[in-house]
């Protein structure tokens, strides 16, 4: 008979949540959920109340703890590489998959200006990168000699060109503004595109060295380990429940936020072979299986006006828009309001959901048609799970228009699914259950096959 | 020695495969490192590539008739992206029907490619240095402009 239990905590912007989770003989429940408003000049607050409360609930006094936040902008990333469709675009995979908030992306040499702009960025962390291996050279070398002569200081990822590895070693540790991680390429060939590795050097800087800025020192003092960022470890998690042959399916996490709205998906064949009975062919970086997209003007609460846009409507939906980008804390009074906060989630699911998707272009060649593929297919969605606090009360429907002359692979009949208890990043962040026991969980009480269930 | 880059692939929406699995096996067993595109490459595939892995040559193929259209300008748009300067060859059918092989020769050197390779001179069989002589060519002209 094995028993454990593991608390696993989220300190969000606006709210902390908190969960006991107990295994029983290789069965896993949810025994406690609680929130607290996120204090802002206290993030830790909230947090370690959470967790002295849920200790006491604890049968035994070991529970397993662990912790995650994305307060105070989580991780901010810079991504540098070469070729947009290669190096470039890779870097800035791995800075989602790391749970980082991209806030630039560079290709090619980067100029002074460049510099300037990734100054007034101040990233946490800049990943630069490019060539693959016993590749190209010249870019990294002088992009690293343009970063070491900037007034630019921050972490630095180095996850180019191996045959470069030392010579910009060299260059960026001659002088003090960097902290230098050397990771193995992202691209050791050119249609062998590995992140993992400078995914978990990502979190591991997170870990040792951003968070102290991000006032969690203290609850990370109390409860004794070190927070990592919600996305990475949504995205972690995804990858961890989804390497089992029983549960094959392909499927989207949609975290829909006040502000922004994040897409995780899981596509065993991101590219496609045919489209109605016609050739597609792939282009540049092959597609990874697991990825992440954030959509920035995407929300509930702050960007809902943007949303409103989309939405043909005149019977007050813009007014309500208004009154919640004004009362971020807002919650639907009456039938209503509920009606208007159906439309706008499912508007946030459509659009984010089409954002992720990939896109078909024709080609036309003396053969007849074909297509040129950009991006991931995601046709062959089964379930789109809504999380974040709106899936405990909207309901949704998705609604794509696909473009005519450009094909939109959107899923093509997903059943949406709701994280009713907003559980999923307190599940994600606990470690100390294994992979198989969290799959089975997932896919047995979340996500289980009944039709809205 | 690192083993010298090069890009293959076949060029436009020409999608015959045998050959170029061919030419990928002969020149990665003659010593070369070869990313192999495959077929149905555009212009800018291959130029991406070379530049992501720092190849020094591209090789393209060309055997549904179409090579004019599709290789038009490529020698330009490779300077134009920094590739400069980098061995482009070609070879295949280039052309429909049965054209004077000198006057193609000429017309595709002339579009840029330093070597072109049409019927009867596609037989793989001193390609391999030749390329590599190509290769030290550029190499000696660009540490002379250094
Ligand atoms: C098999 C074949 C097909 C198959 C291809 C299957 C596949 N996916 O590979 C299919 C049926 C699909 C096909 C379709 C077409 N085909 Co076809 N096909 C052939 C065929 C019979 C053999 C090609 C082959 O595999 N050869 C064997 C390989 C080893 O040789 P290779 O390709 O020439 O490559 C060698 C050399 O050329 C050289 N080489 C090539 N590139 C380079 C580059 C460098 C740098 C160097 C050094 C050397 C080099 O080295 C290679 C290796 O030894 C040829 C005729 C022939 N006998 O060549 C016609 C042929 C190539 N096809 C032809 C045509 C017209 C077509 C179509 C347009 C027909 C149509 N109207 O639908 C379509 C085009 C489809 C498309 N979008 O590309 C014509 C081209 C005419 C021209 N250029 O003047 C040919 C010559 C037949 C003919 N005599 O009319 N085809």
């Amino acid at each position: 008979m094995s028993f454990s239990e593991h608390i696993g905590i989220d300190i969000g912007s606006t709210f902390t949540k908190g969960a006991l989770f107990t295994v029983h003989d290789d069965h896993l429940e949810l025994t406690e959920r609680l929130e607290y408003p996120t204090d802002r000049g206290d993030v830790s607050a909230a947090c370690v109340s959470i967790f002295h409360r849920l200790s006491e609930s604890a049968q035994g006094d070991s529970p397993e703890i662990a912790f995650s936040s994305s307060a105070h902008g989580g991780l901010n990333m810079v991504a540098i590489g070469i070729v947009p469709r290669y190096t470039e675009k890779l870097a800035r995979e791995a800075a989602l998959s790391a749970g980082a908030k991209l806030c630039g992306s560079f290709g090619y040499y980067l100029t002074e200006e460049d510099c300037r702009t990734i100054e007034n960025i101040n990233p946490d962390i800049i990943l630069l990168t490019g060539g693959t291996d016993g590749g190209n050279m010249e870019y990294v070398l002088k992009n690293a000699h343009m970063l070491s002569q900037s007034e630019i200081s921050s972490v630095v990822v180095y996850a180019g060109n191996r045959s470069a590895k030392s010579e910009v070693e060299k260059i960026l540790s001659s002088s003090e503004q960097f902290t230098l991680y050397m990771c193995e390429n992202i691209l050791p060939q050119i249609d062998e595109p590995s992140i993992k590795e400078v995914r978990s050097v990502i979190k591991e800087v997170f870990m040792n060295q951003i968070m102290k800025g991000k006032g969690l020192s203290r609850a990370r003092d109390i409860l004794g380990c070190e927070p990592i960022p919600t996305p990475g470890s949504l995205f972690s998690f995804i990858e961890r429940i989804s390497t089992f042959d029983e549960y094959e399916h392909d499927w989207a996490l949609v975290d829909i936020g006040g502000a922004t709205t994040d897409c995780y998906s899981v596509v065993k064949e991101p590219l496609r072979s045919l489209y109605d009975g016609v050739p597609v062919f792939g282009s540049g970086v092959k597609e990874l299986q697991i990825t992440r997209s954030v959509e920035g003007d995407i929300g509930l609460r702050l960007n809902s006006l943007n949303l409103c846009e989309l939405i043909d409507d005149d019977t007050g939906l813009k007014d309500y828009a208004e009154l919640v980008t004004e009362h971020i804390e807002h919650i639907p009074q009456n039938a209503e309001q509920h009606r208007f906060e159906n439309l706008l989630a499912s508007s946030a699911l459509s659009l984010a959901v089409k954002r992720h998707s990939g896109l078909l272009s024709p080609i036309y060649s003396v053969d007849g048609q074909f297509y040129r593929q950009l991006g991931k297919d995601l046709s062959t969605i089964e379930f789109l799970l809504v999380s974040g606090g709106v899936a405990r009360r909207a309901e949704m429907e998705v609604f794509f228009d696909t473009g005519k002359k450009q094909i939109r692979l959107v899923p093509d009949s997903p059943v949406i699914k709701f994280d009713k208890d907003y559980q999923l990043p307190l599940l994600s962040v606990i470690q100390g259950v294994s992979d198989k026991v969290l799959a089975e969980y997932f896919w047995n009480q979340i996500l289980s096959k009944e039709k809205g269930a | 020695m690192d083993k010298m880059q090069v890009v293959l692939g076949v060029i436009g929406s020409d999608c015959h495969a045998v050959g170029n699995k061919i030419l990928d096996r002969f020149f990665s067993d003659n010593g070369y490192s070869v990313t192999n595109l495959g077929v149905m490459v555009s212009q800018d595939e291959f130029i991406d590539a070379a530049i992501e892995t720092g190849a020094e040559a591209i090789l393209v193929s060309s055997l549904y008739g179409h090579a004019e259209i599709d290789c038009e300008g490529f020698r330009e748009r490779c300077i134009e992206r920094g590739l400069d300067p980098i061995v482009l060859y070609i070879g295949g059918n280039l052309v429909v029907g049965k054209n004077d092989r000198a006057i193609v020769e000429k017309q595709f050197l002339d579009m840029g490619f330093d070597r072109v390779f049409v019927p009867p001179n596609t037989e793989l069989i001193d390609q391999a240095e030749i390329l590599q002589e190509d290769i030290l060519k550029n190499r000696d002209l660009s540490t002379r402009a250094i």
